[in-house]
This record gives C-alpha cells, structure tokens and sequence, in this order.
C-alpha cells in the first residue's frame, strides 16, 4: 500500500472516530465536524461591489504561524535521530533561543533592524546549539543517557528563562512578570494584516531545505546517518562517530532556538515569564509524523498545525468542550503514526471476509 | 442534589416564555445577542475563571444572552490569534476576557474592530494610549479584600485557638509576585500587622496558576514552620493549599470564589478547613457589567475601580468553620470592614499611585 492511501486511511478512520464522538457530546455533530474540517481555511466572500473578501484570515495565520514553530522545533528532534539520538531538549533549546534573542533585541535597544534582526536571529541559534552541544557532549564525553540529559536541560533552561524574565528583564509596569516589548527595529512584521505570520514562515522551508542538502550532499551529513545506522561499522571506517553526535544535537538545537526567535520576536514581541514548556514536546509529534524524514517535516507540521487550528476553531464555534477536542486530536495522531494499524485492520477484514467465503 | 439544575432549568425555561417578546436583549432578527468570554487558560480553577464563567452563567440565565466560553489554554502565543479570530468572525458584539496579560492584547486588537464591544475585567488598557472608544475595564481593589483576611488570621492566631501552631506566624502562597497577587499580599500584611502588631508573615510564590503539587508543597512547608492559616492567591495552584490544610489539620483562606461551598459536597473535611474566602466577585461585576451594556449605559472608554463599598470584594461565610473564629475576631473584621467602606481606613496598595 503506498504512503499516501495509508496515511488517507488513518486520517479518515480517525475523523470518523472523532465524529462519532462529537455525536455523543454535541446535538450538532456536523457542524463541529465541519469546524473542525474546514476551520483553519479562510474564506472567500463577494462583497457588494464584486470585489472578493477574505474572512477569518487570522485562523490562516495562525495555521502558518502554527505550522512554523512546529517545523523547527521538529527539526531540532528530527536531526539528533538520525544519528539515532532521542533528544527531548527542544523544549530547552527553545526556551534558550527565546531568551538570547529577546535580551539582545532589549540590550541592543535603538538600532536599525538591519543590524538589530540578524543578530537576534544569530543569538537565538547559537543559544539553542550550545544546549543541543551540552547535551551532546555529555552523551559523548560521559555516556550520559540524552533522554535523561535532555529533559534535565530542559528544566534547567526553563528555571534559568523564569529567574532571567522574572528578575534582569521585568518589566515592573507591565501587571504581569514579562519582559518590556521588544524595540520595534528587532521584530518582524506582518505578512497578512492582523497576523502575526512573518518572514519567519519562510525561513522553516528554507531551514528543511538547508538541512536536507546537509544530510545528502554533505560529509557531515553522510556521517551523520553513519553514525546513526551503525556506529561501530563508522568508526571502523574512519568515521569520526562522536564529532557527528555532537554536532547532530548542537544542528538540532540550532533550530530550536529559531522556534525560540519566532517565538519572542515573531510572535509575542515580549516574552512573559510563564511561557508554557511543551511546544519542544510538540516536535516530537512532528518528526513521528513524517518519520524521521526531514523532508516531510514542513508537511507534518501543516498537517498537525491544522488540526491543532481546526480543534481550537470547533471549540469556538460549537459547543463541543475543550476536552473532547483534545481527545478528537489525539486519536487523530494516534491513527497517523500507528503504522501497523491500516495493514492490520484491512488484513482482518480480508480474513473476516475469506472466512464469510468460506462457509458460504 | 440532581433535582437542584433540573428545577433551575425549568425556572430559566418558565422564564424564557413568560417574557414577552422584544423584551432582552434581542437583536434585529430576534435571535439572543451572542457574548463570547475568552480564557486565557483553563476553567475549572475553582477561583478566579470559575467565577467568571459563573457571571456569563447567569447573565445567560438573567439577561437572555447566548454565552460561549472560549478556553484558549495555558500557551501565550496562541492567545492573541484567539482574540482576533473572536472579533474577526462578527458572530459575537461583545467579547469578555480577563487579567492583566490580556490587557495589552485588547489593546492591541480593540482599535480594528470599532464595532465590537471589549468587557475587561481585572485588567487595563492605556486609554491615553489607544483609540479605545469600545473598551470597558475594570480594576478590583482586592487589597481591601486581603486586609480582611490578614485581620481574621492574625486575630485568630492571637487567640491561640489553633492547636500545634505557632502563634505569632501566618502565611501567604501566592502564584506570581505580580501586582494583582502582591495588592492582595498587601492589604494581608497590613491587616495581620494591624491586628497583631509584630506578626511574621511567611510569604511565598508557586510562579504558576496551574500548579497544585507546588501549591501543596510551599503550604506543607509553611504548616510546618508553625503557620496556623494561609492564604492562598494562586488560583489553580491554591488548590494544593486546600489540600495541605486538610492533611495537616491547620486552616487556609480562599481567594476569588467561595472555595469552601464549591468543596462542600464533594469534600465536606476540605471545606471545613477554610475559614473563610476573599471573594473577588468578578461573576457578579461581568453581570452588572453586561446589563448596564445592554441598556445601553456602559460606560466604554474608562477603568471602574470596584472594592468592598461595591460589593465587589467580600469575605465569605463558612458555616462550616464558624466555630473556629472566635466572634471577638469577627467583630474585628466587621469593624475594619465598616472602617474601609466609610473611608477612614485606608488600606496600602501594590499597584503604583496608590490606586488600583
């Protein structure tokens, strides 16, 4: 069965699962399906003078801009595994990406933002490298387990983001702890008015790209997936196995720091000290989507993006609890990334129905 | 207890068709006009969102509106694209939504959307800031609320009434040292140091609304240095507050809604713990804010202050803890209440000039 029709298959089992559900919980099934289906997509009006009108926008935004975070943290899972590291520490790296580029955009103050994005854009990668790094390193040099490494990180840079927003870069005249907004020079405008999608939504694609070159076309790259296929056939062949984790983890990071810059200097323009810890998680769902393939990365994050959007959109415009929605959403990536399970259900089936042939 | 909504929705429905047509709020098309509130965060607090949705409740039940509630979740950079999407979709005239982290965003979105009316409670805009013709806020003076519990927690410690505690100790977990929880913090400290003058109040953050376990842990350890009461500020995490005052037999103030009622059925020895709560009626200040909306008298484009001379912040009655306070402390709380309402006491605030 080719990829596509199997991953159809899920998609569909799933939606019709999760319309049996809204069945039991709303007396308007159909248009919570709809919400659900149609909901992030703006729609198309003719207005009274001819001209064509685009509604509900802000839901595409807020897809794209979904879409790109997803993208990036999901790179920072996909790189480390295929040097078949399980690296939990988009969470960290984020965290840290967010935090450089918000207190150099703060620090730097007036300039031009010719001068003032790029190196917010730079702080933000290289501060989610150097935790990739750490955490690579210690696996290497120590033979620390990455799965404890990372999440340990993770709390680390996440207590580490609180003390820096609660205690150097609060903003005592904002009501809540947060950070001033950042100058206007140091972030990025709005593609489509009302949005917050920006230039950023760009650079993920290129990012994948980037990465994909790198992995295919490159020494690194070939010895990367070296590293990961068979790590003692690698360094019998002269592969430097440790330097390729290393830089796998710091590559990762490096994207998840600009999930970070998106985030401070795309998105919020500010950073609030009780920033919720999980989006790194989310790229976890991401690179299980497209399985590892970083090529499919941005089409996985479109995918889980809309789903995300669409929930949220039939939670605003039916009566079907946030609960349920949270349920729907995750039986629809559980069907998505259960590989076995459309072989196996049409496997029985086919049983089910030779065994009908055969008392027949 | 299941009869209880049953005859309520039977009241609503009788009511429904006892109005005459025309009467409410109806728009042209005869159809309720539709009021979304958005949550930045979840419901189910049991404090201060739970009381919110409470007021949407009943202005659904009383003002003949169609309400939804939009629980936007716990991530800020889903927050804003959530308000717009509410404005952008011109199902809802009127947007309700909350706390001071809301208060740049409706800023921010408010201005595109003339036509669509902003309730804000519990935060602000910069009026002089922003071309915010459509927006309503309000501010709570929840120190006056705080000053309260500070005098009945000090009070009660003096009695000693409170066996295993240290008398001259009582404690404060708040969620975030920012302003709103810190003006509730004042107004404690000035009333416990008031009616017990030399009082220690221990005073420490969970830094989340939504972390019970840390909420249990800083209570534990507050009981165990001798605090007899706390009061909890930290909406969601408060309720591991509650939690640890059952466990360790000690009492603990609420915030925001009548805590101690919400526990009353489903946990009778919890409910029994908490001595009182400082309400912040925000329920009832989204009523009143909503019918005066739709008789067309809210007054849009300023900040209401609302404390105890409102109505707007109270302390509550437990029966269940009735017992515990000695009606000397309880004179002490009605006389500060009178003195705070008559203006002769004037409670310290957090938030900068003075006032809320």
């Amino acid at each position: 069965m080719t990829e596509g029709a199997r991953i159809a298959l899920a998609v569909g089992a799933a939606l019709a699962l999760g319309f049996l559900v809204m069945a039991c919980v709303t007396d308007q099934p159909w248009a919570a399906f709809r919400a659900l289906v149609t909901g992030p997509l703006p729609s198309m009006e003719r207005a009274a003078d001819g001209r064509l009108v685009m509604h509900r926008l802000v839901r595409f935004g807020a897809w794209l801009q979904d879409a790109t975070t997803l993208t990036l943290v999901g790179l920072a899972i996909a790189i480390p595994f295929r040097a078949r590291q399980f690296s939990l520490g988009a969470d960290g790296q984020l965290f840290m990406g967010a935090l450089a580029a918000a207190a150099l955009s703060l620090g730097l103050g007036d300039v031009p933002a010719a001068i003032a994005l790029p190196l917010a854009f730079l702080a933000a990668a290289m501060a989610g490298a150097a935790w990739g790094l750490a955490a690579g390193l210690l696996k290497t040099r120590f033979e620390a387990n990455e799965i404890v490494t990372t999440l340990m990180l993770n709390v680390v840079a996440v207590q580490v983001y609180r003390l820096i927003v609660g205690r150097v870069l609060n903003d005592p005249t904002a009501g809540f702890i947060t950070t001033p907004p950042l100058p206007g020079a140091a972030t990025l405008g709005p593609l489509i008015a009302r949005t917050n999608v920006t230039a950023m939504v760009l650079v993920a694609p290129a990012a994948v790209a980037a990465v994909v070159f790198l992995l295919r076309r490159t020494t690194l790259g070939y010895e990367i997936d070296l590293a990961g296929a068979n790590p003692w056939f690698a360094a019998r062949a002269g592969v430097p196995v440790a330097r390729a984790t290393v830089l796998a983890f710091a590559l990762g990071g490096a994207f998840a720091g600009l999930a970070g810059f998106h985030v401070s200097n795309a998105l919020l323009k500010r950073l609030p000290v009780d920033l919720t810890p999980g989006m790194g998680l989310e790229g976890i769902v991401v690179a299980l989507l497209a399985r590892g393939r970083v090529a499919a990365l941005p089409l996985a994050a479109l995918g889980y993006a809309y789903l995300r959007v669409g929930a949220q959109a039939m939670e605003r415009a039916t009566d079907v609890p946030r609960e349920v929605v949270l349920v729907i959403q995750a039986l629809i990536i559980l069907f998505v990334v259960s590989d076995r399970l459309a072989p196996l259900a049409l496997g029985s089936l086919r049983r089910v129905w030779m065994r009908i042939g055969r008392t027949a | 207890m299941r009869g209880q909504p049953l005859a309520l929705v039977l009241m609503v429905m009788v009511m429904a068709v006892l109005t005459p047509a025309g009467a409410g709020a109806r728009a042209a098309d005869g159809r309720p006009q539709r009021v979304a509130f958005f949550v930045n965060g979840a419901l189910g607090d049991k404090s201060f969102f739970d009381s919110a949705a409470r007021g949407l409740r009943q202005a659904k039940a009383d003002l003949h509106l169609a309400t939804r509630t939009i629980e936007g979740g716990y991530d800020p950079t889903r927050w804003e694209s959530g308000l717009v999407d509410l404005a952008d979709s011109g199902d809802f005239p009127i947007i309700v939504t909350g706390t001071y982290t809301m208060g740049p965003l409706v800023q921010k979105v408010a201005p595109d959307y003339p036509d669509v009316t902003f309730i804000l409670f519990d935060g602000v805009v910069d009026y002089a800031h922003c071309a915010c013709h459509n927006v309503y806020s309000m501010r709570f003076r929840q120190n006056e609320g705080g000053y309260l519990a500070g005098v009945l927690a000090a009070g009660l410690m003096r009695t000693g009434a409170i066996p295993g505690a240290a008398p001259g100790l009582v404690g404060l977990v708040g969620a975030m040292p920012i302003p709103v929880i810190n003006d509730f913090a004042a107004g404690y400290v000035a009333g416990a140091q008031d009616a017990a003058p030399g009082i220690t109040v221990l005073r420490q953050f969970a830094n989340s609304f939504s972390d019970p376990a840390m909420g249990k842990e800083i209570a534990k350890a507050q009981y165990g240095q001798g605090a007899g009461v706390i009061f909890q500020v930290a909406g969601a995490t408060g309720q591991g507050v509650i939690e640890a005052a059952e466990e360790t037999g000690r009492y603990v103030i609420g915030v925001d809604s009548d805590q101690a009622a919400l526990y009353r059925v489903s946990s009778p020895r919890r409910a029994a713990r908490i001595l009182t709560s400082v309400m912040k009626n925000v329920d009832t200040a989204i009523l009143r804010a909503l019918r005066l909306w739709q008789q067309g008298r809210l007054p849009l484009g300023r900040t209401e202050s609302l404390g105890l001379k409102e109505g707007a912040i109270g302390l509550a009655d437990n029966p269940d803890a009735a017992l515990t306070v000695p009606p000397a402390v309880r004179a002490a709380v009605a006389a500060a209440r009178q003195r705070i309402i008559d203006g002769t006491l004037t409670v310290p605030t957090a938030f900068a000039g003075g006032r809320p």
